[in-house]
């Protein structure tokens, strides 16, 4: 009359462990579900009665009350109507008690009683303390990547219960796919001239130093951002299990494997919510764009076209590498580090911006570039103006280096940082600098002279320091020159400083 | 309240053109007949005047709770004098011009207007080329005894003045198109104090008037009606320093215009002005000598700034006197990137260099 399954629901992208309750009692027939569901998993009874009768069986001509506990617990979603399904067999002794115990349940169900892949399986299955665990056929992959658990597939609920029965055979487990698929990513070998850019981007690669391109439209900023996550090295599986939690959590397609191996590229367009950039909602809890850009690259095309609002939500991921939601339902935390790469528009032309050339006023000149300024501005390592390219560099002659090439540089000078005890340069803490790379007199005089113009805060100092750390490691030399300080400076050009050196009077 | 007979006429104009949409026109209407102060006694008791019922409601509105005399006070106490046609100081430059300003607001001395004068004029967008030029010409100008004139706007403006002030001869005189107490542009603050203190700042405009659009081409018709001869040094192919041209076409003054690049968008309306014949000014010489003085003897052309270090040269060099990119730089030099970054923050600390957004710029330090 009793039964109790395991399955498990989602909190932001982290599974939390469900106790299906189900209780079969004499009265008139009757079907409640009761533990805090959410209007998706409330509707489950239909579709949980639905898909029994479909697969052949006999629905209970009772009172069905399901439970699904800690009551305190938000449920949302559909990722429960298979343990629920279970437990009603389960109480009505269609199946043993026995046969379920160790086993936990995930998975949607159709009224034909198909079982449907749901979202963030991967954290679903992990949270359901289980030594089996079954999951719908499309999400085995992911579930797989579990170690020390095993891992069942399913297509529709006949199957599941004959096999319950004893009746029947688990289909085989999928094959794990040795070599992760290598998703072609664009090559940088495809871009041509841009000597700068190209040098800036394997600078923001190799250090994880956040990179902003200014430039007029059809410079090739877009095209340059895109090939910046195959510079990046292959995720470590740690990072790789938990981009590919985020992925599953978010809906988001997964590789084949199941594991997501490369770092991933999020591009959202400038119309984006805070909700949907940062991550949040009002009832359930999702991860944004920056948490799907974790281990990877944030993309913000027109970045002076996003509303300051959304931008400033940026402030925390960059700082702290995580974002902390808190609604009226509940809190949570979605990892989000991710390397930025922001392209903006010089002026609102965006054409000309040569001297003499461009025809905006300089007021809304100024005003433009005020949009990108502040605290976001400064955690921008690199900025770098992009022009478009030449007739002569886009016709004449040879490409670049191939990412490829670019890439063992880049998983170098990574190493170089782990060696350090930083995930990248861009972590270095200013006293790592200061024993690592004590600043020379020339050094000293340079940074001098770029603070007192303006050009320079303390922070922009430390974030100079790093930079010129990773061109010197991308060099192999271990002590960092006055010529890496002067490089690192000017990739640090002021959007904001658009004209401030010929206001005449001062 | 109404002590007028110790109040000037200045002060009763002041006055009028403190009410709304108060123009030329309307002005004209107003003081047909009548004297400023019994213009505004006209308004006050609503007596008919050619205008419209609702237009004569709200000056008579405005006129009632207006103190003449403390907005008078406020004139002196800027040291703002209000010139009328007929009043003494008026610049005789004017008298006789097609379009006269019927009243002007001087804050400083417009006794500089009795040296021959000079506007260098134009576009606010120049490039350092320009705004080095117009330093070079202002202070040489300033130099030979010439008053500079312009209109104190961003980029060939302020330069011009600039290197007027910086001369310390001459003063400079300023046409600006809002009222004395409005500065704009805002950025050039300290620069409208220095040139009111030197010389004279000057606006049609009454004290609180807005830099509104259209007064732009009015000032430019009084600067081209004050100038013996107007210079372009850099405009676009049309712009207010075209207007200005046309304006000093109109009432014969001479105009020259500075050569610049023919690919430099900032020197497309100054090649043509010298395609359509006007004089070449390539230094301050050639304009003093088009004003019939003695040429100064010493050359102003820019004397070639040697440089000790062969790299710096070699950066410098590939300039060609033109704004340039850092790709560019990296491709002309053919340097690698870290001797080419030092150059360029050492160049940009001994200001031979400027650099403004992408663009790096050589210059002649001045600025």
């Amino acid at each position: 009359m009793l039964a109790r399954i395991s399955a498990a629901t989602l909190v932001g992208v982290v599974g939390h462990p469900v106790a299906v309750e189900v209780h079969i009692s004499n009265g008139l027939p009757g079907f409640t579900v009761v533990g805090l569901p959410d209007v998706s998993c409330r509707e489950a009874r239909d579709r949980v009665r639905a898909a029994v009768l479909s697969s052949g069986l006999a629905w209970p001509l009772r009172r069905v009350t399901v439970n699904l506990a800690p009551s305190g617990v938000r449920k949302e979603g559909a990722g429960l109507d298979l343990a629920i399904a279970i437990g009603v067999l389960v109480a009505e002794g269609d199946i043993d008690a026995g046969s379920v115990e160790n086993m936990g349940f995930v998975g949607e169900l159709g009224l034909d009683g198909t079982i449907r892949p749901v979202p963030g399986t991967l954290p679903l299955a992990d949270a359901v303390h289980t030594s089996e665990i079954v999951v719908p056929n499309a999400n085995a992959a992911e579930a797989s990547l579990i170690q020390d658990r095993t891992i069942r597939s399913v297509s529709n609920l006949r199957d599941l219960v004959d096999v319950l029965q004893g009746e029947g055979e688990w289909s085989p487990a999928p094959e794990a796919i040795e070599e992760p698929v290598r998703v072609t990513e664009p090559d940088l070998a495809d871009v041509r001239g841009q000597h700068v850019a190209r040098h800036a981007l394997e600078i923001a690669a190799a250090g994880g130093h956040h990179l902003l391109f200014i430039g007029p439209p059809g410079a090739g900023k877009t095209m340059l951002a895109k090939r910046l996550s195959g510079l990046l090295p292959s995720l470590d599986v740690e990072t790789a299990i938990e981009v590919t939690r985020i992925h599953s959590a978010a809906g988001l397609g997964l590789p084949a494997g199941g594991l997501i191996a490369r770092p991933p590229f999020r591009a959202p367009h400038h119309g984006a919510s805070a909700v949907a950039l940062i991550g949040g909602g009002s009832s359930v809890l999702r991860p944004g764009e920056v948490s799907a850009a974790h281990g990877g690259v944030l993309f913000l095309d027109e970045m002076g076209e996003f509303s300051p609002a959304v931008l400033d939500g940026l402030r925390q991921p960059l700082e702290e590498g995580l974002v902390r939601v808190s609604r009226a339902s509940g809190s949570a935390e979605f990892p989000a580090r991710f390397l930025l790469v922001a392209a903006t528009n010089p002026c609102p032309c965006g054409d000309l911006g040569r001297p003499g050339g461009c025809f905006c006023s300089s007021a809304s000149r100024f005003r433009y570039a005020r949009r990108l300024s502040g605290p976001l501005l400064d955690r921008l390592d690199l900025r770098v103006h992009v022009q478009r390219p030449s007739g002569e560099d886009l016709f004449g002659g040879r490409g670049g280096e191939s990412s490829a090439e670019v890439a063992d540089r880049v998983g170098r000078v990574r190493s170089t940082a782990h060696g350090r005890g930083v995930r990248c340069n861009a972590e270095l803490s200013a006293k790592q600098l200061d024993e690592t790379d004590p600043l020379c007199v020339d050094s000293v005089t340079l940074l001098e002279v770029a603070i007192s113009a303006g050009r320079l805060s303390a922070r922009g100092m430390h974030r100079v320091r790093c930079v010129a750390r990773t061109i010197a490691d991308l060099e192999e030399v271990d002590i960092v020159t006055p010529g890496h300080l002067a490089q690192a400076l000017q990739l640090r050009a002021d959007p904001v400083a658009v004209n401030r050196e010929v206001d005449h009077v001062r | 309240m109404f002590d007028d007979g110790l109040l000037p006429a200045e002060a009763w104009v002041a006055a009028l053109l403190q009410l709304d949409s108060m123009g030329p026109a309307k002005m004209r209407v107003v003081l047909a007949g009548r004297t400023p102060a019994e213009a505004w006694a006209a308004i006050v008791s609503d007596e008919p005047l050619k205008t419209s019922a609702t237009l004569r409601q709200r000056w008579r509105v405005k006129a009632r709770s207006t103190d003449v005399k403390a907005l008078w006070q406020q004139h002196t106490s800027h040291g703002i004098s209000v010139l009328l046609t007929e009043s003494v100081g008026f610049p005789a430059r004017l008298i006789g011009d097609p379009e006269p300003p019927d009243v002007l607001f001087v804050r400083g001395d417009l006794g500089a207007l009795r040296l021959p004068t000079v506007a260098i004029i134009g576009t606010r967008n120049c490039t350092q080329y320009g705004a080095d030029v117009a330093y070079e010409f202002g202070r040489d100008l300033a130099a030979t005894g010439i008053c500079v004139l312009s209109g104190l706007a961003l980029g060939i403006d302020a330069a011009a003045h600039a290197g007027a002030l910086a001369a310390n001869l001459a003063p400079p005189v300023a046409v600006v198109g809002s009222g004395l107490n409005r500065i704009y542009p805002s950025r050039n603050r300290a620069l409208w104090t220095s040139v009111a203190q030197a010389g004279a700042v000057v606006s049609e405009y009454p004290l609180g008037s807005a830099p509104l659009r259209w007064h732009f081409p009015a000032r430019n018709r009084i600067l081209a009606g004050l100038a013996d001869v107007v210079v372009v040094v850099e405009s676009g192919e049309e712009g207010g320093s075209m207007h200005t041209v046309a304006e000093a076409a109109a009432r014969d003054r001479t105009v020259m215009a500075v050569p610049g690049p023919i690919r430099s968008p900032a020197s497309v309306g100054t090649n043509q002005l010298l395609a359509d014949g006007c004089a070449p000014a390539a230094s301050a010489g050639d304009i003093v000598a088009m004003l019939g003085l003695c040429p100064i003897s010493e050359a102003t052309r820019p004397t070639p700034i040697t440089v000790a270090d062969k790299s710096h040269q070699r950066i410098l060099d590939s300039f060609c006197w033109q704004s340039v990119d850092l790709n560019t730089l990296v491709k002309r030099t053919g340097m690698d990137f870290s001797a080419l970054s030092i150059g360029l923050e050492s160049l940009r600390q001994t200001r031979q260099i400027v650099q403004r957004g992408q663009w790096f710029e050589r210059t002649t330090g001045h600025l």
